[in-house]
């Protein structure tokens, strides 16, 4: 990458599962507090980039309604319907093309909005109507499905894979913002409700309501802010087959190769030494462990028996979700917008009380699409 | 000759439900209407701009204006209209108008249903001749009131 | 922008209300493989694909990008999806530009789709985009809001029913020299008028059909570019502008913001688009839409809409064509709707217009219009200049 772009500003929401705001007051908060955190105004901001599902927002097009509290009034501003890591990659896009010298991104969900099973009929309904859905897949079964032959290939356990969980719930209790913050034992979570084997109950994230923003800003801008930045080395995004059936599910394909894209581009060469800390997209306990391999944090197959090694704790080499994950923390559209901008806030040192000490190159990772189809994934670093 | 291929259609339909969180401005809003009869507009300290319904922030200054609030009264004039004679599905069955009404002292309008006109002659909207022209408010009886937009109906001023 | 941009090739489906011979990404495959047809290349030669879809509720299938993405050519590869409404096209198009504007690709394609004729009443989906605590209860449509809008601009701007159809005569007869055109009808001002009424005031054939279909345009970077096309259609300019308005509101000139033009015109260095601009392919699914962006593009003031109007401005024989290919009008896959736009810029630039080319351009004006006015609503806006000089 010739030209550099850096994150300057940050915010969240306080994740919940169910906010008795609406959704356009908890956008507009959470845009109006990144700008400010960026030491700008909304008048200094170029470009809006956005990240949202109509479905999920129960607005046929929902950015016709959630575009001004994002800040578009008069504004180059466009949305995708993907992950808002997705989001933050155009973002860099439109800022490195030298047309606009930052852009505000913002991505969201209020999956309380959707009531009864409304989540999971959304994610049947992504499927074709005459091949996978009338076999009655969402997201949770197809990731079971996943799930299921990575268990079986490598002999991953149930225990492994509740590792994740305890981890990540326990890192949660750290994270001021995280909505899931009570505390559970491997037994808890073995014993949690069977939903679809092998996942059960506490393999799964929850709903979250919630909302994150974050301003990326070209060069020379960035260089003159007294602020902290997230130097982007390197991002890579891949799309996988949206057949599941004609892929290998014991491993998430389109990841190696997102993953290699982006640490190509930043000149990593050997991601469990050079890595600081990690925010993946842990969509299931069992994910994480296979996202390890896909990011090349240890060989294929090994992801249990690395999990149990203590690599990924706080304590490790690459601790692994220290905000607590999309297990303790699960507002849908928002999830891998959300790494980006926890991943931002260790190398920037304002990670509170779970920071990484010394983070210098921090990896973020975001799935957009049923059984992990399209992944993007970010290098970070402290400095320039 | 090869064979014309019999094409299939395979049937679907959704059934989505929803709950859509008002957040405290809507609520207060809704709520005036509700317990008081009262349109009440949020203003900007900005750009002086008076909106109703009301709104928490405004797009334009991008500033939070939850705390500034006006109250309107209950007439204004047709700011926008047309008279719909088709039928759509899951949409009342024509003839009616729909229009956007501005009250007195607002800046923005809302749209909503728009009675007192007769409409066994629907010449009477074929030109643009409604614009402006004045409007009241009238609501529901107190007991009838659920606090939605349809607790009152916009009829044009004979 | 420092890296120059050109599209290199285009592909389209024929538009119909049902494809029934064709499923969602049959259709995809169709446009995609044709676009690369047209520049030469094939599937090894993508390095990134971006996609465009509108409501899903049109077509019954969420994220159907998802689905339809290895159609995309999109298998292995960066890809993403678009929806910025009616101006999806658009948006993903100038997404595409903004992949190869960063110097991280070279060769981009861009794909949009959508299947309108899935359902059976595209404006029962529509009224779905009002907010919902407020306005949900007043049968807002796309069709009833813009002519609220258009009755405004009526008295406003003085145009009549009669220069509405005039428009729509003008759409239908050049989507006969279109061979991907939906609506391929001749009509008389007559079989406008009395057209059945659906909202004052418009009559049937004042509004697009529902169409299925899907587009593909392929963008490189300046040297790859020339290489792979012998005219290829250079981005002069290109610009978004999202607008937030209701209509009536204190100012509203009963249009939506032109800045996007404007942007555009800037970027490209065009300072006098009548003369500059010799073909517009303009977003305007309804006939009064066409007579407003007269002034909004900048062509003409206000006051002279009538006056362009009557002396067969946008005619195929006009002083500056519009919508040579019959327009949003004859054909409207609504997220792949702005794409076509740029798609037949492109083609009128490329000089691949056949019975549809509009003779000595220079310059093609692309637009797209999404969203729609309402409470705390947003209107997506996208322009494109193509030229033939970089």
């Amino acid at each position: 990458m010739a030209e550099r772009v850096a994150i300057i500003g940050v915010a969240q929401t306080k994740y919940e599962g169910k906010s008795s705001d609406a959704l356009s007051d908890i956008i507009f908060d959470v845009s109006s507090r990144a700008i400010e955190d960026a030491g700008l105004n909304i008048k200094d901001i170029g470009s809006i980039t956005l990240a949202a599902h109509d479905m999920v927002d129960g607005r046929a097009i929902t950015s016709m309604l959630t575009a001004a509290p994002a800040g578009a009034h008069l504004k180059d501003e466009i949305r995708l319907a993907e992950d808002g890591s997705f989001a933050v990659a155009l973002a860099c896009l439109r800022v490195l093309s030298g047309e606009f010298t930052n852009s505000l991104v913002v991505g969201w969900s209020k999956c309380s909005e959707c009531t009864g099973d409304t989540m999971n009929t959304i994610a049947n309904l992504c499927y074709d109507p005459f091949f996978y859905r009338p076999s009655g897949l969402n997201d949770v079964i197809s990731y079971a499905i996943q799930a299921q032959q990575y268990m079986v290939k490598y002999d991953i356990t149930c225990e492994q894979a509740a590792e994740v969980v305890l981890k990540n719930r326990a890192n949660a209790q750290n994270n001021e913002l995280a909505h899931l913050k009570s505390a559970v034992t491997v037994r808890d979570i073995l014993e949690s409700q069977p939903v679809s084997t092998p996942l059960k109950k506490l393999d799964l994230p929850p709903w979250s309501d919630g909302a994150c923003a974050m301003v990326i800003s070209n060069a020379s801008t960035a260089k003159k802010t007294k602020k902290k930045c997230a130097w982007v080395k390197g991002f890579g995004w891949s799309n996988d087959t949206y057949f599941s059936g004609e892929k290998d599910l014991s491993k998430l394909g389109s990841l190696y190769d997102a993953a290699a894209r982006a640490y190509k581009m930043a000149a990593v060469t050997n991601p469990a030494k050079e890595i600081d800390v990690a925010e993946i997209h842990d969509i299931t306990s069992f994910h994480e462990l296979m996202e390890y391999e896909a990011l090349g944090f240890c060989p294929e197959g090994m992801g249990g028996k690395y999990i149990l090694s203590g690599a990924t704790s706080m304590e490790g080499t690459i601790p692994v979700n220290p905000s607590g994950g999309c297990l303790s923390t699960n507002p849908y559209t928002a999830v891998g917008m959300i790494r980006v901008a926890e991943a931002a806030l260790q190398v920037m040192g304002r990670a509170g009380e779970h920071q990484v000490p010394g983070a210098k190159t921090a990896l973020a990772h975001g799935i957009s699409g049923l059984s992990a189809q399209n992944n993007c994934v970010f290098i970070l670093n402290k400095n320039l | 000759m090869p064979e014309k291929t019999e094409l299939l259609t395979v049937p679907g339909v959704w059934n989505l439900p929803y709950n859509y969180s008002a957040g405290e401005t809507i609520s207060k809003f809704l709520i005036e209407i509700r317990d008081n009869g009262r349109i009440m507009g949020t203003k900007c300290s900005k750009c002086n701009r008076v909106i109703v319904p009301a709104r928490s922030y405004c797009e334009r200054c991008f500033i939070s204006i939850k705390d500034s609030w006006v109250e309107l009264p209950p007439k204004g004039t047709v700011a926008a209209f047309t008279l719909v004679t088709m039928k759509f599905e899951g949409l009342p069955d024509p003839p009616y108008i729909v229009a956007f009404i501005k009250l007195d002292g607002a800046d923005t309008t809302f749209p909503h249903y728009l009675t007192g006109v007769d409409l066994s002659d629907t010449s009477v909207t074929r030109d643009t001749a409604l614009l402006g022209k004045p409007v009241r408010l009238v609501f529901k009886d107190k007991k009838d009131r659920q606090a939605r937009m349809t607790d009152f109906r916009v009829e044009l001023v004979p | 922008m420092a890296r120059k941009v050109a599209i290199v090739g285009t592909g389209q489906t024929k538009y119909a209300t049902r494809r029934f011979d064709l499923s969602a990404d049959d259709m995809v495959f169709e446009a995609t493989s044709r676009a690369l047809d047209d520049a030469g290349l094939t599937i090894k030669d993508v390095d990134a694909v971006v996609f465009g879809m509108a409501p899903e509720a049109l077509d019954g299938v969420n994220c159907m990008d998802k689905w339809c993405s290895g159609a995309s050519a999109a298998y292995g590869k960066p890809f993403m999806r678009v929806h910025t409404g009616g101006a999806t096209g658009g948006s993903a198009a100038i997404a595409a530009a903004y992949h190869v504007a960063s110097g991280l690709f070279d060769v981009v394609l861009v794909v949009a789709m959508e299947r309108v004729g899935e359902t059976p009443d595209a404006q029962r989906v529509l009224n779905r985009i009002y907010e919902p605590t407020l306005a949900s209860e007043f049968a807002l449509n796309i069709i009833n809001v813009v002519a609220m809008g258009t009755i405004r601009a009526m008295k406003s701007h003085g145009f009549t029913e009669q220069h509405m159809a005039l428009i729509s005569v003008k759409n239908h007869l050049n989507a006969l020299n279109n061979p991907f055109a939906h609506l391929q009808i001749r009509v008389t001002a007559e079989d406008v008028l009395k057209s059945p009424l659906v909202c004052w005031p418009f009559k049937l054939l004042d509004c697009c059909p529902r169409s299925d279909g899907a587009c593909a345009v392929v963008f490189a970077a300046g040297d790859k570019a020339k290489k792979i096309a012998r005219v290829p259609a250079w981005v002069k300019g290109m610009a978004a502008v999202t607008d937030i308005k209701v209509p009536g509101e204190t100012g509203d000139t009963g249009w939506i913001s032109a800045d996007a033009a404007l942007n555009a015109y800037k970027r490209a260095g065009i300072d006098n688009p009548r003369r500059q601009i010799q073909v517009v392919e303009c977003y305007s699914p309804f006939s009064s839409m066409e007579l407003m962006l007269y002034e909004n593009l900048k062509f003409c003031e206000s006051s002279e809409i009538v006056k362009l109007a009557e002396a067969g401005f946008g005619e195929m024989n006009g002083e500056v064509p519009f919508t040579p290919s019959g327009g949003v009008m004859c054909s409207n896959p609504i997220g792949a709707t702005a794409l076509i736009r740029i798609a037949e810029a492109a083609i009128q630039v490329m000089g691949k217009g056949e019975k549809r080319q509009v003779h000595g351009v220079k310059n093609a004006l692309a637009t797209g219009t999404g969203g729609s006015p309402g409470i705390g609503s947003a209107s997506f806006t996208t322009a494109m200049v193509l030229g033939r000089d970089i």
